[in-house]
Parts: structure tokens; C-alpha cells; sequence
């Protein structure tokens, strides 16, 4: 075995681990409320100063020396990484183990003409490893040089960043992407964002009544019209804000097909570029929420397996499209061999699934109408607002069961979903990794079943099958999947 | 096909009774300091209803789920994929084809050992945690599942590639 030559990335990279220690921070918020409600409540004016001068000192400090610790050496077959301060991490990343190795080119690293070069490793106890500040001309080398030994294992080319010049390709105005934002239910997400640390801080509208009792008492002269405004321009700054955050994040947004591999590159400041090979796709989903079918547009998500230690952070490696116009849709079909399914025939699960949720929502509305009954001033009137919406659930029932179809096409499942959405998932059945014929005693005293399809990337039920049909469809499924000599992943 | 279901020991189901017992007794050691420190409460007044709904749960678990549950417990082998179904009200019967097990293990726990039984848990991909349990095995049964089930995965033939992929190549 060669010698290890330890390197130490440059000292740029104690910002890549501060901004690392700051998005941990930001995805923990909801885990400092408790304490920020403390602070709000306690009477020391010093506290909440000395906890942020405490917390940014401790960051600074655990940047520096995390930089300080973090080593990696590179040999012929291997990459090595030593990391931590206090608990000590030795890695050993194969390169014939690697599956993804992708540049990041963050907005800091970019004017240094550095960039970070994640590692995506395969195996029951995945591996995510970032080394960051590397120069891109060496990044690029060692990307290559990993994805060679890979390239050697397993025969096809798949190593090269996609080759602009012959390759098929997508690319993507601003008008679409200000449409993905529209799309984009990150709307909702700044919603949920801003609403609930609110609605944790009591104090804080204790604090604040006073203020808004002062300076919005003509909100109280019941002028309801203002009410409608404010909350008008607040959701259309949200929408704004939203349409701002995909033209940032998809700027330039470039889709390129070559051999077999994927490619989406984009971005203004950080530019991100995610990609898949083919022989990785476990699941293929066109989604159109209702915004999305007024605007005629898609969105496109192709699910691969995905180590268990990126778990948390999916969305970041899962590989997203986010707008597709109907011809760019039709060339992703053709690109993903997803059969033709205009003549298919896609069939409704039985009648009989509507049963227990008709049983569940009747149940529901008896117990409502007691409460109701010896709680209302108006029975009546509580009498006919439960029943319409008792109706309304029954209705939406209905619409979810017409709207739920499956077919089988080419040994691809295709679910067909949404009532006021449109949700339209493949998989490649030969993929899936075990199945189930699950019984529910009430499935039972009617005889019959649900098949369970799981594969690498999510789960997929087929409802109400009579019991011996359902026994058929998973041994048939077993069948083709063990008979399957082809790569799955 | 027709699938040859094996049983497991009957170890199984003393195994079953014990645990839902420790279960029970776990629940009633959080419950009765509540109790001691809540003796004021007017809802504790009827702390006799109360025994008798844990000695009726406790009674269905340990003569009615834990046999139902140790007789529909199964295993199979066939060429193509292991098999195993579990459960007692909620049933589930599994398949996991051979070739896409990653890998398998045998375990022991506490009780396992005490009861001399052993558990082939199977992996594959894509999900957290064992995705096949096989309970209630003779440990030697367990050994040879696994054993058998390595041999397979060890002389799986290469994949092929895809017919499309390879003309693109």
C-alpha cells in the first residue's frame, strides 16, 4: 500500500463549515423555540446577547478547528478522510464503491475558482462525504479518476460530465422558471415558516398587542376590505418571494442527456448540478398540483436509491425538474423509455375501497352531531354546516377513488392520482425489492387484500384485490423480478 | 406455484406470551405510581375496573393473539424468493426475491436466547431496517437459512446490462 499523504484543505473552508454550522441551525429551528420563548420571558436584558455572542463564538471556533482536523489524502483506489474534533472519523471511500461524485459550486468557493466535490457512496450504510475548496481543474481530476475505476467495474460510460457539445439538451427560461415558482409549493413552506414561530411566542403578541392595538385600531371599525388586502399582499409576497427563490436557484437551468446520464445543471450564485444514470432510476413521478395544470406545466421527479444517511437532506440529491412544458414532458418520456400509456388501459381499484372510509366519515359525522347537540346554540344550523361537510369529505372520497387508476404496461406500474392535482408515477417493476399481501381484519372479513410494492424508492399499494388474486399478482411480480438478470441499481 | 409453508418452533408462542406479559407489566409499573401519587383524583376512584380491563387485555394477548399469531407465523423457501407471513389480526405474508437481498444476519435477543431460538433477518435496499424477520427459528435452522441464503447471493450471476444501454455504449 502507497503511502498516505495527508492534505489540508485551504483556509477559505472554515466559511463552508460556518455556513455549514449555520444551515444545521436553520433546519434545527424549531428545536431552539422552547429556548427562545425563555429568553423572550426571562427579565435579564443581557441574556439574549450573551447566548448569541456565545453561539457565534462557539461556531467560529468549532469552524476553525474542524478545519483544522480535517484531513484527506488521495491514493490510486482509494480516498481517505480523518475528520473531528473530539470524536475522531476515519473514512475510507473506495472508488469502485462510489456512485455519484458531483461538484458544488458554492457562491463563496466560485470568485476563488475553488469548489466542493461530493461523494455519494453505495451500500447499506450509505455515505455523503464532502471535501471542500479543492481547485476545480483538480476536483475535476479526481472526480474523473474516481469515476474511471467505477467506469471499469461496470462497463458503460457514465464517468464524464456530460459533454455539452452531442448531447441532447433542455434548457430553460425565465418565464418558466418564474412559472416553477408559482408551481412550487415552497410558498406554503414560507408560510409555515413565518407562521409558526408565531404562534410559539405568546409573549411575543403580549408584547406586541399594545403596539398593533395603537397603530391598527381602524382594523376594528369592521373595515373587512383591509383585512382582505393585507392578507392578499401578504400571500402575493410570498409568491413573490417564492418566484425570486427558483429564478435564484434554477438560473440557467440546463438539462443534458447524453449515453444514458442525466444531467441538470443551474443556478446563480451556487451552481448545482445533479444527475443520475439511467440504470439508477427506481421511480419516475409527473406532478401537477392545480396552479401547475392552470399554467400547463410539470414536475418532474426521478427517484433513485438513496442511502439511508441522506435520509434527511432527500430533496437535495433527489433529482428534480421543477417546470415542463407538454412537448418537454413528451421528451422526457421518450428519454426515461416510459411506454406509451395513451393506450393503455388503466383500471379503478375495486368499489369496495370505499366501504371502510364511507364507515370512518359516517362515524365521524354521528359523533360530531352529538357533540354538537348538547354543545351548539343552534342545533339546526350546526346540524346543516356538519352535513355539508360530511358531504363534501364523502364527495372528496368519491373523487379520489374515480381519480386513482393503475395500469401495468411493458413490466412498468403506473399510479394515476389527484383529485385537483395530477400525479402520474412509474416504476420499473423488475426493481422492486420485496412485496406484500397485507390482510386488515375488515380486508379479511371480506376476503380480500392489498398488494404492496416496495422498491428502492418508496412504496406503492394496490388495493382490494380478492385474496387468491392477490396472491397471483405477487407471485407473478416475484416471478418477474427474480427471472430479471438486468442491473437494477 | 404453491408456496410449502414451514412452521416455527412452538417455543414461538411461550416466546410471544412472555413478551405481551412484559409488556402488560411494563405498562402497569407507569401506571401505578400515577395511581400512588394521584389517589385524590376522583378518576382513580374505580381502580378495580381498571384491574380488570388489564387482566382481560392481558388474557387476550397471551390465549388468543399469541397462538393465533405463533399458528399463522410462516416460512418458505422457493427457488425464486423467501417468504415469510406474520400477524395475527393484521396479516402480512411477504416475498423478497433472492436476488435483490443484500444481506442477512442471524440475531438472538434476550428472550430468543432464553427460549433457545434464534432470527434470520434479511436485508435489501432502499429501506432503514431488516426488511425480513424470520422469528422464532431453532438456532441451528437459523444458521443454516442464512448460510443457504449467502450461497445464493455469493454465485448470483453478474447483472447484464440493459439491452438499450448496451447499443448506446
Amino acid at each position: 500500500m502507497t503511502e498516505l499523504v495527508w492534505q489540508r484543505t485551504p483556509l477559505v473552508t472554515v466559511v463552508f463549515f460556518l455556513l455549514k454550522a449555520f444551515k444545521q441551525l436553520v433546519t434545527n429551528f424549531s428545536n431552539f423555540i422552547p429556548l427562545l420563548t425563555v429568553i423572550l420571558v426571562s427579565e435579564q436584558k443581557w441574556l439574549p446577547y450573551a447566548l448569541a455572542g456565545g453561539y457565534i463564538v462557539f461556531t467560529i471556533i468549532n469552524a476553525i478547528l474542524t478545519h483544522r482536523f480535517f484531513l484527506f489524502a488521495v491514493t490510486d483506489d482509494a480516498v481517505h478522510i480523518r475528520m473531528g474534533v473530539f470524536s475522531k472519523k476515519n473514512l475510507t471511500l473506495k472508488y469502485d464503491r462510489i456512485q455519484q461524485a458531483e461538484l458544488h459550486e458554492t457562491w463563496y468557493f466560485r470568485p476563488l475558482g475553488r469548489t466542493v466535490l461530493r461523494v455519494d457512496s453505495a451500500g447499506s450504510a450509505g455515505k455523503e462525504v464532502e471535501i471542500p475548496g479543492l481547485k476545480v481543474a483538480y476536483a475535476l481530476e479526481l472526480r474523473q479518476q474516481m469515476l474511471a475505476q467505477t467506469l471499469r467495474t461496470e462497463t458503460s460510460e457514465q464517468g464524464e460530465q456530460v459533454d455539452l457539445a452531442d448531447s441532447e439538451q433542455q434548457t430553460f427560461s425565465v418565464g418558466e422558471l418564474i412559472r416553477a415558482g408559482i408551481i412550487d409549493n415552497r410558498v406554503f413552506l414560507l408560510l409555515a415558516l413565518l407562521l409558526y414561530p408565531l404562534s410559539q411566542l405568546d409573549d411575543f403578541y403580549d408584547q406586541a398587542g399594545d403596539w398593533l392595538v395603537a397603530n391598527f385600531s381602524f382594523l376594528q371599525e369592521g373595515n373587512w376590505w383591509i383585512y382582505g388586502g393585507i392578507v392578499t399582499g401578504f400571500i402575493a409576497l410570498l409568491f413573490i418571494a417564492a418566484i425570486f427563490l427558483s429564478v435564484v436557484q434554477y438560473h440557467n437551468l440546463t438539462v443534458s442527456v447524453r449515453n444514458n446520464r442525466f444531467q441538470a445543471r443551474g443556478g446563480l450564485l451556487s451552481i448545482r448540478t445533479l444527475s443520475f444514470r439511467y440504470h439508477k432510476l427506481q421511480k419516475v413521478r409527473f406532478h401537477q398540483n392545480l396552479r401547475a395544470r392552470l399554467l400547463e406545466r410539470s414536475t418532474l421527479r426521478v427517484g433513485q436509491l438513496q442511502p439511508m444517511a441522506a435520509g434527511q437532506g432527500q430533496s437535495k440529491t433527489q433529482f428534480t425538474i421543477p417546470v415542463l412544458k407538454p412537448e418537454q414532458v413528451q421528451q422526457w418520456r421518450d428519454w426515461l423509455r416510459l411506454p406509451d400509456s395513451t393506450q393503455a388501459r388503466f383500471r379503478r381499484f375495486s368499489q369496495l375501497s370505499l366501504i371502510s372510509p364511507a364507515l370512518w366519515l359516517a362515524i365521524l359525522f354521528a359523533v360530531a352531531a352529538v357533540i354538537f347537540y348538547f354543545q351548539a346554540d343552534s342545533f339546526v344550523l350546526a346540524l346543516t354546516v356538519i352535513t355539508a361537510v360530511w358531504l363534501l369529505l364523502q364527495a372528496y372520497a368519491i373523487a379520489r377513488w374515480h381519480y386513482k387508476t393503475y395500469a401495468e404496461i411493458d413490466g412498468w406500474l403506473v399510479v394515476r392520482r389527484g383529485v385537483f392535482g395530477r400525479r402520474e408515477t412509474w416504476y420499473p417493476l423488475y426493481k422492486a425489492q420485496h412485496i406484500d399481501v397485507a390482510e386488515s381484519p375488515w380486508l379479511r372479513l371480506l376476503g380480500f387484500a392489498d398488494v404492496k410494492i416496495h422498491t428502492a424508492a418508496g412504496s406503492e399499494t394496490l388495493e382490494y384485490y380478492p385474496l387468491n388474486q392477490a396472491l397471483e399478482l405477487q407471485a407473478r411480480y416475484v416471478h418477474a423480478v427474480a427471472s430479471d438478470r438486468r442491473r437494477w441499481m | 406455484m404453491t408456496i410449502a409453508w414451514r412452521h416455527v418452533e412452538p417455543a414461538y408462542q411461550r416466546q410471544l406470551q412472555l413478551l405481551s406479559l412484559i409488556d402488560m407489566v411494563l405498562i402497569s409499573a407507569i401506571f401505578l405510581p400515577i395511581y400512588y401519587f394521584n389517589r385524590t383524583a376522583s378518576w382513580f376512584d374505580s381502580l378495580w375496573i381498571v384491574g380488570v380491563i388489564w387482566t382481560l387485555v392481558t388474557l387476550f394477548f397471551t390465549f388468543f393473539w399469541a397462538p393465533r399469531r405463533y399458528r399463522f407465523t410462516g416460512y418458505a423457501e422457493t427457488s425464486e424468493a423467501l417468504h415469510l407471513r406474520r400477524g395475527a389480526l393484521w396479516r402480512n405474508s411477504r416475498a423478497v426475491p433472492l436476488n435483490r437481498i443484500q444481506h442477512a444476519e442471524v440475531r438472538q435477543g434476550l428472550t430468543d436466547r432464553f427460549f433457545g431460538l434464534g432470527r434470520v433477518a434479511v436485508f435489501t435496499a432502499g429501506s432503514g431496517g431488516a426488511d425480513l424477520s424470520i422469528p422464532g427459528l431453532a438456532l441451528a435452522e437459523a444458521e443454516r437459512i442464512k448460510a443457504e441464503l449467502m450461497q445464493t447471493i455469493a454465485h448470483e450471476p453478474e447483472p447484464i446490462a440493459d439491452v438499450d444501454e448496451a447499443q448506446n455504449d
